[in-house]
């Protein structure tokens, strides 16, 4: 059985199966902070990607240093299939959650 | 264009370590692209926020790992597991918190029962006491004259309330038997100076004229051991042995204590009891009929002691321009400071020097949490392998340190508890003062403080460890650079103990010694072996005189008895203090007046006090009763007022009468040890009320065969006290034993810990230098040499602290100059001999680890590693 995914682990990866598929961290943040509506800290996104990464949901590597970096290098992030996996059971698992949730019958106050 | 230089600061500070470049490296892309899009100003202000973002986020993370770091029962468990088999180390470390939370829980009661913790009065800050002197000895606390105490009273706004007080003593009979009272005469605004009202009755508003009986106030406690508590007793007649009758006009409330814990002053006939008395009586201060004496006052608002000098300087001035007061100074002292003496400025350097003891034992617990950390680096990276968080080992870490810390604790309140009750044994006469010393809620908390403080600096010691190298098994080379930089830190933790060791011993034998300088100053008396009975005999002088030679006889007959004589003022307690004028009449110095202090005394005054005589004789007891009685001087008022002469046969004019000099006895220190001793004379003289004075072979054992003997020769005798004299002696130096005292006690407990810290620090060293010391001894070095090797490195590690330890003991001998008597203030000798000291105890204690190093089997060491 795959690890469970906390939220903004699941959002992240949701995220990342609709950008390219050589995402960096900048468009995962922009995409995660148009997705929930606030200002989200590039440490959190780096934090959770390294934990991802470290389950062998996505994997990560370097690109070539560009001036507009500051001849810093940029890190790209890829989907492994692992993450797919994981993505689609926590999914199924949350829609199934709620399938029963909305079965039960609500007690009025 | 560039992202804000101090946001981007922040953020890359911010920043997980592992991506500062890519979030700095995504955020300055994305700053130009933004900036190109909305302006330069949008685009800094977003990127302000996205810093917010992650200093709020980070805040978040810590609060939720702090929340998480909570203690279970199951880490305490382990933890108590874990100590329970390290009992060496558990013993060590709680024994060295103990001691040092200890030393602060006894400075800190101390500081709180007497600096903080106000005197029991109503607003006790705004009381002060005035005293008068003359210009020539300003800093006597003398009695106010009448003229100053009524301008005083009626002119000096600086003051709401003032009142004159004066000491006094009835004789009360009860049946056969005397019984003495002791109290205070007072004007009537002693109630509103010190904020109080008396239990029942008031103060009238008129006093009676003179001639009535005067109004007295009575002490709860004699209303309800003597009265019944009858309430029926308010303005009935109350007669004393000697006629005097007064009226009552009320009783004291109950527990009062005034003059608190000490007098305010001794001499010139003031002999002020501290603590309860038994009366007051109401003395009138009509204007112009002001008595003068110590005065007392409650501060105006707004007012301080300075002030109130400032004011009292322009009474003496109004006086000396009316003529009625020349030479004259008063002065205006805080109550407080006049009840705690020196001890205001004593406690908190003892305090501070308490706090160098706490530090030495919370580096000595540091250096044996880091050797531990280490040594037990193996079983935490076992337990990491096996799937433990680095959280969990913090966990335990604070559970073990929590541990030792709860039971360091407890031993250091039972060590206060124990420290408070020596400090009482050390000055029983100072109990109102030293009673206030307990162990209460705010020590408690002060010692939990700081062990919750130093609990958690130690429990970060194995993080801080761990969290430099990798978390996984650690490889031989991580641990041996984990090794070196736990020996570096050790090294420190021991220079600083040394350091603070030598400043602690050096400033110990500076006030030890001034001390012993101190007590074994010559007095020109042996103290030792001498009981004074300090007795009235209330009856008309011509009956006491029989009484007393029947008393005398009696007691020379007593076993061991070897001297009996007679006082009027016992030496060093200033009882009375006689100045007289001494009118040369014969040779050069003719017509001279000089003016010099007296003792009156009687029988073998100066075999009990071992006086040696120089020339001439002493008294007899035919002098006693001549008219023309002869008297005696030391040796100093012989060289000053005969010089070159020999004045026994000599003679003077004293109270109107020519007086034969008849000998010439050693100068003596009769009031303060560290005066020196003054031109005196001694003159004849007995009554009721001369203190009594045994020397015999063992007092203490004889004192109630002398109580027996005192009672039997007349029943209205009335025995005060009976003491050995050397209890003033150390009365008499009271500050100067505690600081010593206490400071010897901080510098042992300093010496011992440090060296407890430097032998850790030493086999820990030796222990991870084991695989070298078995190369070496491979490759044919001798053990001497493996020896020689640790403890050099041992004398070079202690040699700089010690080196700093001097350096501070300049400090330390500074803060205590005004304790010192008899020598510089800078002692070098203390800080060297405490250099030295410390020095040869740390080249021994270096020796033993040194030599179990060098013992090593060179094979079994380098298979081991």
């Amino acid at each position: 059985m795959p690890p469970r995914l906390g939220d903004f682990e699941l959002l992240i990866l949701q995220l990342m199966t609709r950008l390219e598929s050589d995402s960096h961290g900048a468009v995962i943040r922009d995409a995660v902070e148009h997705s929930v509506g606030r200002l989200v800290s590039p440490g959190a996104i780096y934090n959770t990607l390294d934990r991802l990464e470290r389950r062998g949901l996505v994997r990560s590597r370097l690109g070539e240093p560009t001036a507009k970096r500051g001849g810093k290098r940029k890190r790209h992030y890829r989907l492994e299939p692992a993450g797919v996996t994981a993505l689609e059971e926590t999914r199924a698992s949350l829609l199934s959650l709620v399938t029963t949730l909305g079965a039960l019958p609500v007690a009025k106050p | 264009m560039n992202a804000p230089r101090w946001s981007r600061a922040l953020l890359r500070r911010l920043s997980p370590q592992a991506h500062r470049d890519d979030i700095d490296g995504d955020l300055s892309e994305w700053f130009e692209r933004t900036a190109a899009s909305l302006g330069p100003r949008r685009a800094r202000r977003q990127y302000r926020r996205i810093v917010i973002a992650t200093a709020l986020d980070r805040l978040k993370a810590g609060v939720r790992s702090a929340l998480r770091w909570r203690l279970g029962l199951s880490d305490v468990r382990v933890a108590a597991r874990r100590l329970a088999a390290a009992p060496g180390f558990f013993i060590t470390a709680v024994i060295t918190m103990g001691l040092g939370l200890g030393v602060n829980a006894l400075l800190f009661s101390a500081v709180n029962g007497l600096l903080l913790r106000p005197l029991p009065f109503h607003d006790a800050d705004g009381l002060v006491w005035i005293f008068g002197a003359s210009t020539k000895t300003p800093d006597t606390r003398d009695t106010t004259t009448g003229a100053e105490g009524d301008l005083i009273a009626r002119h000096v706004t600086e003051f709401t309330a003032t009142a004159a007080i004066g000491d006094a003593g009835l004789v009360r009979g009860v049946g056969a038997r005397h019984h003495r009272w002791h109290g205070i005469w007072t004007t009537t605004g002693l109630f509103q100076v010190l904020g109080i009202a008396p239990a029942i009755g008031a103060v009238p508003p008129v006093l009676p004229a003179d001639g009535q009986p005067r109004v007295i106030f009575i002490s709860h406690e004699r209303w309800t051991s003597e009265f019944g508590s009858d309430d029926s007793i308010l303005g009935q007649p109350l007669q004393f042995e000697d006629n005097k009758r007064f009226v009552i006009a009320g009783v004291l409330p109950a527990g009062l204590e005034f003059p608190f814990a000490r007098a305010p002053h001794k001499g010139h006939g003031a002999g002020f009891q501290s603590g309860d008395q038994d009366f007051w009586i109401l003395a009138p201060d009509r204007p112009g009929e002001h008595p003068g004496g110590v005065m007392t006052a409650r501060l105006a608002a707004g007012s301080s002691v300075t002030k109130a000098t400032s004011a009292l300087a322009g009474v003496n001035r109004a006086l000396e321009l009316d003529g009625r007061g020349r030479d004259r100074v008063l002065t205006a002292v805080s109550m407080r400071d006049q009840v705690l003496g020196p001890l205001v400025s004593v406690l908190p350097r003892l305090q501070a020097f308490a706090l160098f003891v706490l530090l030495i034992a919370c580096g000595n617990l540091g250096s044996l949490m880091l050797a531990r950390a280490s040594a037990t680096r193996v079983d935490s990276d076992v337990r990491v392998a096996l799937g433990a968080r680095t959280s969990h080992l913090v966990r335990l870490a604070f559970a073990e340190a929590g541990i030792i810390m709860t039971a360091g604790i407890a031993l250091s309140w039972l060590l206060a508890g124990a420290g408070i009750r020596w400090l009482a044994w050390l000055a029983p006469r100072h109990d109102a003062l030293l009673s206030r010393i307990t162990f209460d809620l705010p020590v408690l908390l002060m010692t939990g403080g700081i062990a919750l403080v130093a609990a958690i600096a130690i429990g970060f010691i194995p993080v801080l460890i761990r969290s430099r190298t990798s978390n996984r098994l650690s490889a031989e080379s991580s641990q041996r650079s984990t090794s070196a930089r736990v020996q570096r830190s050790l090294n420190g933790l021991v220079i600083a103990q040394m350091a603070l060791s030598v400043a602690l011993v050096s400033g110990a034998m500076l006030l030890a010694t001034s001390l012993h300088r101190v007590i074994s100053v010559d007095a020109g008396y042996d103290a030792s072996d001498v009981l004074v009975g300090e007795t009235i005999l209330y009856v008309p002088p011509r009956e006491a005189l029989p009484i007393l030679d029947t008393l005398v006889q009696r007691l020379r007959q007593l076993p061991g008895v070897n001297a009996v004589g007679f006082v009027h003022s016992t030496p060093l307690t200033g009882q009375w203090v006689i100045d007289d004028e001494m009118e040369l009449v014969e040779g050069d110095a003719r017509g001279r007046i000089v003016k010099l202090s007296g003792s009156l005394v009687a029988y073998d005054y100066f075999d009990v006090m071992r006086i040696p005589v120089l020339a001439g004789r002493v008294f007899t007891a035919p002098d006693l009763t001549r008219p023309d009685f002869p008297i005696v001087i030391n040796d100093l008022a012989a060289a000053r007022y005969f010089p070159g002469k020999n004045p026994v046969g000599a003679h003077v004019r004293m109270t109107g009468r020519v007086r034969e000099i008849v000998g010439v006895v050693k100068a003596t220190r009769d009031v303060r040890l560290e005066t020196e001793p003054q031109p005196q004379f001694y003159q004849p003289w007995l009554s009721g009320t001369s203190n009594l004075m045994v020397r015999a072979e063992n007092p203490k054992a004889q004192a109630a065969a002398m109580r027996q003997a005192i009672e039997s020769a007349d029943p209205r005798f009335i025995i005060q006290r009976l003491y050995p004299l050397t209890t003033i002696v150390e009365d008499t130096v009271l500050e100067r034993r505690i600081g010593s005292h206490l400071l010897t006690v901080f510098g042992v407990l300093a010496v011992g810990l440090a060296v407890v810290g430097l032998v850790g620090v030493i086999h820990f060293g030796a222990v991870q230098r084991r695989r070298e010391f078995a190369v070496r001894l491979a490759l044919g070095a001798t053990r001497r040499e493996v020896v020689r090797l640790v403890v050099a490195q041992a004398i070079r590690t202690t040699g700089i602290g010690i080196s700093l330890g001097c350096m501070l003991g300049i400090l330390v001998a500074g803060s205590l100059q005004h304790l010192v008597f008899g020598a510089q203030p800078l002692d070098w000798l203390s800080i060297a001999v405490a250099a030295a000291l410390l020095f040869c105890i740390s080249a021994a204690a270096a020796t033993r680890p040194a030599w179990t190093a060098a013992s090593v089997d060179p094979l079994a060491a380098l298979r081991r590693n």
